[in-house]
C-alpha cells in the first residue's frame, strides 16, 4: 500500500493520510489485517511530523478502519471494503465535486446531469 | 490596520517561554516585546523576513544575545542566569557557516563536540554522517555552506537534545540533501521527544511538519498561534459582489488580503468561518467559493497584509 | 514544572582535558616551526662549534656559553605569539561556538587560556631540555665538560616566568579584541610618541614615568628579564617587578574573558 501527499491539497494532513487509507482499504491494496506502515516510517517516508500520524492512526481507529496490537502495530481492519466505507468515499468525491460546480456557478442539477452525459460519452467511447 | 490574531500561546507546558524581550543594536530596534510560547514536544515555525528578529530570538535562548528588557525561559530554566544548563539542553544550527573549529577535521570536531555532550549517541552519530556524507578527514573550515550545514546539524541532533534550534537548516543544502534533512528531523522526532524551532524561508518543505507558527515582522511577534488554530481561522473567499460594492465594513480588520476586480472579489479573511459568510452575505455577497490556505499562503498574508 | 528529563552539563574535568587536546591540535603549526627552529638552532651552534674547535684547537674558554636570562628570549618570543595559535580562527566575532557550549562562558575562556598556558609550561620544559642537550653536546665536541656554565638557579625558573608573562600580555588583546595587532601596534605607537611628545615639550616627569614602565624597577624589563636600567639581570629586580606584572595582567585576562561580548 503507498500513501502519497498531494502537495496541492490544503486539508489538514492528518485528514488526507485517513482518506487515503480509507481509499486503499475500499479499493483493497490493504486488505484485511494487513499492516500498515510504523508511525515512524511513515513520518518518514512522507517527511511528516509524527504526532499528526499519530493522530491519524487513531482517528482511523476510533472509526474501527484499523486496529493497534499492542508492541506489533497497527493492522488494517476486517470488512473495511462494505458499504459504509464505500458511501464515505463517496462522499468525499462529491462534496469535491460540489465545491468545484459552486466555484463555477453551478447548479447541484447541472452538475449531475452534466456527470450523467459525461459518463454516457465515456461508456461509448469505451464499448467502441 | 488592527487584527484579532492571537498572538499567545495558552495552556500546557512550555518548552521555550519568551516574555517582552526588547533589544536594539544602536539605533536598530532588533525585537520588540516578542513573547514567544513554544509547547512541549512542538514543531514551531518562525518565519519572517530577513531581519525581522529570528535568528536573534534563537540567539537569546542561548545567551548569545542579551536583551535589553524582558525575560526568556527554557523548560522552566532561566535563560541568561542558568545558561549552561539551558544550553545542555539545547542542539543549535546557527545560520552562520563558521560554526566549530575552523582548522579542526570533522572527525575530530564531532568527537569534540560529543565530550561537551554526556547523552551523545556515537552510533546516531555515525549513522547521521553517513547519511549526510560527511568527510570526517576534511577541515570544517574549508568545506562549503551545505557541507558545513550538514556536520551542524549532526552536531546539533547526535546528543538528542529536548530541544531543537535550526536556524535555516536547509539553508546552501541542494535539492536532495534538504529532503533528506527533513526525513532525517522527522525520523529524529519519531524516535526522541523533541521540541523543535526552526527558522526557515523555505515555508513549503516544512508544512507538514511544523504544529504551531509564529510569524515575526521588524521585530514584533504578529501572530502566534497553532496550526490547527491556522487552518480554522483563516480563508480565503470568492465572493461575487454586485457592481460598486460597498464592502463589508463589519468586517474592516479581519480582512489580511484583498484582490478585487469589477464584479469579484478574493479576501483573505480571518475569523470563523461561519461567522465571515455571515457577514459576507449581510453585505451582499455570494460567497462562491471558501478555501483553507497552504502554509505557504497563509504565511504571507500574516506578514504582508495589503490592508 | 514539565515533565522533560534534562540532560547535564560535562564533568568540569572532561572540558579541560578535552580543551588541552584542542589547544595542542590548534597550536600544532605553531609546535613544528618552534621544533623546526630550535633544530636550526642547534646545527648552527654545533657546527660552530666544530668549526671554532677545528680552528683554534686549544682556544680554552671560547667556545663555551653561560646560560643566564637571556636565554629566554627565544622562548619569550614563542610566548609572545602562541595566543594567535591557541584562539585561531576565534576572534571574539567568531567565538560564537566556543560560547555556546554548556559551559558558563567566562570559566569556559579561563580554560582554554590555562590549557594553552600548560602547552607553553611544556614547551619551556623542552626548551630548557634543549638548552641543557647543547650544552653536553658542546662539551662533548669541545671534549672540556667545563666549557659549559649553568648560571644562576633562578635565571632556569625566569625562562618561565617570562613564557608566562609574555602569553599572558597577548591573551589580553587576543581574548578582547577582533584586531589584536592593532591593539600591540596601537600600545607600542602610543608608548613611543608619548615619550617623544614629553621630550619635546619637556615635560621629565613624564617622561622618567613612561621609561619606567619599561626599564624601572617595576618595569616591564626586570619583569621578564630581571633587568634594569644599567647593568645585568639581578633576582632581586626579577623578583620585584615580575610577581606585579603577572598579577596584573592575569586580572586584565580575567577580565577581558568575563566580558561579554555579542
Amino acid at each position: 500500500m503507498l500513501i502519497s501527499l498531494d502537495p496541492q491539497d490544503t486539508r489538514p494532513i492528518y485528514v488526507q493520510i485517513v482518506d487515503e487509507v480509507r481509499r486503499a482499504l475500499v479499493l483493497g491494496t490493504l486488505g484485511a489485517d494487513d499492516p500498515l506502515p510504523s508511525v515512524r516510517d511513515l513520518a518518514v517516508k512522507l517527511r511528516v511530523n509524527p504526532n499528526t500520524v499519530s493522530q491519524a492512526y487513531r482517528d482511523l481507529e476510533r472509526q474501527g478502519m484499523v486496529y493497534v496490537r499492542r508492541g506489533q502495530g497497527t493492522y488494517a481492519s476486517p470488512g473495511q471494503q462494505g458499504g459504509a466505507e464505500r458511501r464515505l468515499l463517496a462522499d468525499g468525491v462529491a462534496d469535491r465535486a460540489l465545491h468545484e460546480a459552486r466555484r463555477n456557478g453551478l447548479t447541484v442539477e447541472e452538475l449531475i446531469e452534466a456527470i450523467r452525459i459525461h459518463d454516457n460519452q465515456r461508456s461509448s467511447e469505451e464499448s467502441q | 490596520m488592527t487584527t484579532a490574531l492571537p498572538t499567545r500561546i495558552n495552556g500546557g507546558d512550555l518548552a521555550v517561554d519568551t516574555r517582552g524581550l526588547t533589544k536594539r543594536f544602536g539605533d536598530q530596534v532588533a525585537l520588540s516585546d516578542v513573547s514567544v510560547q513554544v509547547p512541549v514536544g512542538a514543531v514551531y515555525l518562525l518565519v519572517g523576513p530577513n531581519g525581522a528578529g529570528k535568528s536573534t530570538t534563537l540567539k537569546v535562548l542561548l545567551d548569545l544575545v542579551r536583551t535589553d528588557q524582558g525575560t526568556a525561559e527554557v523548560f522552566g530554566l532561566n535563560c541568561r542566569e542558568r545558561a549552561p544548563e539551558v544550553r545542555a539542553n539545547i542542539g543549535y544550527v546557527p545560520e552562520r557557516p563558521d560554526w566549530g573549529y575552523g582548522w579542526m577535521r570533522v572527525g575530530r570536531l564531532l568527537k569534540h563536540h560529543a565530550l561537551y555532550y554526556p547523552t551523545w549517541d556515537a552510533d546516531y552519530a555515525t549513522k547521521l554522517a553517513q547519511k549526510f556524507e560527511l568527510r570526517m578527514d576534511r577541515k570544517i573550515g574549508v568545506l562549503s555552506k551545505g557541507q558545513a550545514r550538514r556536520v551542524h546539524l549532526t552536531m546539533a541532533l547526535a546528543h538528542r537534545p529536548p530541544l531543537l534550534l535550526l536556524d535555516e537548516p536547509t539553508d546552501g543544502l541542494d535539492p536532495l540533501m534538504r529532503d533528506e534533512t527533513l526525513g532525517v528531523i522527522a525520523d529524529h522526532l519519531a524516535d526522541s521527544p523533541t521540541t523543535v524551532v526552526l527558522s526557515t524561508h523555505h515555508v513549503e518543505e516544512v508544512e507538514r511538519l511544523a504544529d504551531h507558527i509564529g510569524v515575526l515582522r521588524n521585530g514584533e511577534l504578529r501572530a502566534q498561534m497553532s496550526r490547527t488554530d491556522l487552518d480554522a481561522g483563516l480563508r480565503r473567499y470568492r465572493v461575487e459582489v454586485p457592481e460598486r460594492w460597498a464592502g463589508a465594513p463589519s468586517l474592516n480588520g479581519s480582512v489580511l488580503r484583498r484582490v478585487t476586480s469589477a464584479r469579484e472579489v478574493q479576501w483573505t479573511v480571518w475569523g470563523q468561518e461561519a461567522d465571515v459568510l455571515q457577514k459576507l452575505t449581510a453585505a451582499g455577497g455570494t460567497v462562491r467559493e471558501v478555501a483553507p490556505l497552504s502554509l505557504l499562503d497563509a504565511t504571507l498574508a500574516l506578514l504582508n497584509p495589503n490592508d | 514544572m514539565t515533565s522533560t528529563t534534562l540532560h547535564p552539563t560535562p564533568e568540569p574535568r572532561t572540558v579541560a582535558a578535552e580543551q588541552f587536546r584542542a589547544v595542542g591540535i590548534a597550536i600544532r603549526t605553531e609546535a613544528y616551526f618552534y621544533l623546526g627552529a630550535l633544530l636550526v638552532l642547534a646545527i648552527l651552534i654545533f657546527a660552530s662549534t666544530i668549526r671554532m674547535v677545528h680552528m683554534h684547537p686549544s682556544s680554552g674558554g671560547r667556545s663555551g656559553f653561560v646560560y643566564g636570562a637571556a636565554g629566554a628570549v627565544p622562548i619569550f618570543a614563542m610566548a609572545f605569539l602562541i595566543p594567535f595559535g591557541v584562539w585561531r580562527s576565534e576572534d571574539p566575532s567568531r567565538r560564537a561556538y566556543h560560547w555556546t557550549m554548556p559551559v558558563a562562558r567566562g570559566p569556559h575562556t579561563i580554560v582554554k587560556f590555562l590549557c594553552g598556558w600548560a602547552w607553553l609550561m611544556i614547551a619551556t620544559a623542552v626548551y630548557l631540555i634543549f638548552v641543557v642537550g647543547l650544552a653536553v653536546g658542546i662539551s662533548l665536541i669541545t671534549g672540556d665538560p667545563n666549557r659549559v656554565a649553568a648560571g644562576a638557579g633562578w635565571e632556569w625558573i625566569l625562562a618561565f616566568t617570562a613564557t608566562t608573562l609574555g602569553y599572558l600580555l597577548t591573551s589580553i588583546p587576543v581574548i578582547g579584541s577582533d584586531h589584536a595587532w592593532r591593539w600591540i601596534g596601537g600600545l607600542f605607537l602610543a608608548f613611543w610618541v608619548l615619550i617623544g611628545v614629553s621630550a619635546s615639550f619637556g615635560l621629565p616627569d613624564m617622561s622618567i614615568a613612561l621609561r619606567s614602565i619599561w626599564d624601572g624597577s617595576y618595569g616591564l624589563k626586570a619583569a621578564v628579564f630581571g633587568l634594569e636600567r644599567w647593568g645585568g639581570p639581578t633576582m632581586s629586580a626579577w623578583l620585584v617587578a615580575m610577581p606585579l606584572w603577572i598579577i596584573g595582567s592575569a586580572i586584565a585576562v580575567t577580565l577581558v574573558s568575563y566580558r561579554h561580548r555579542e
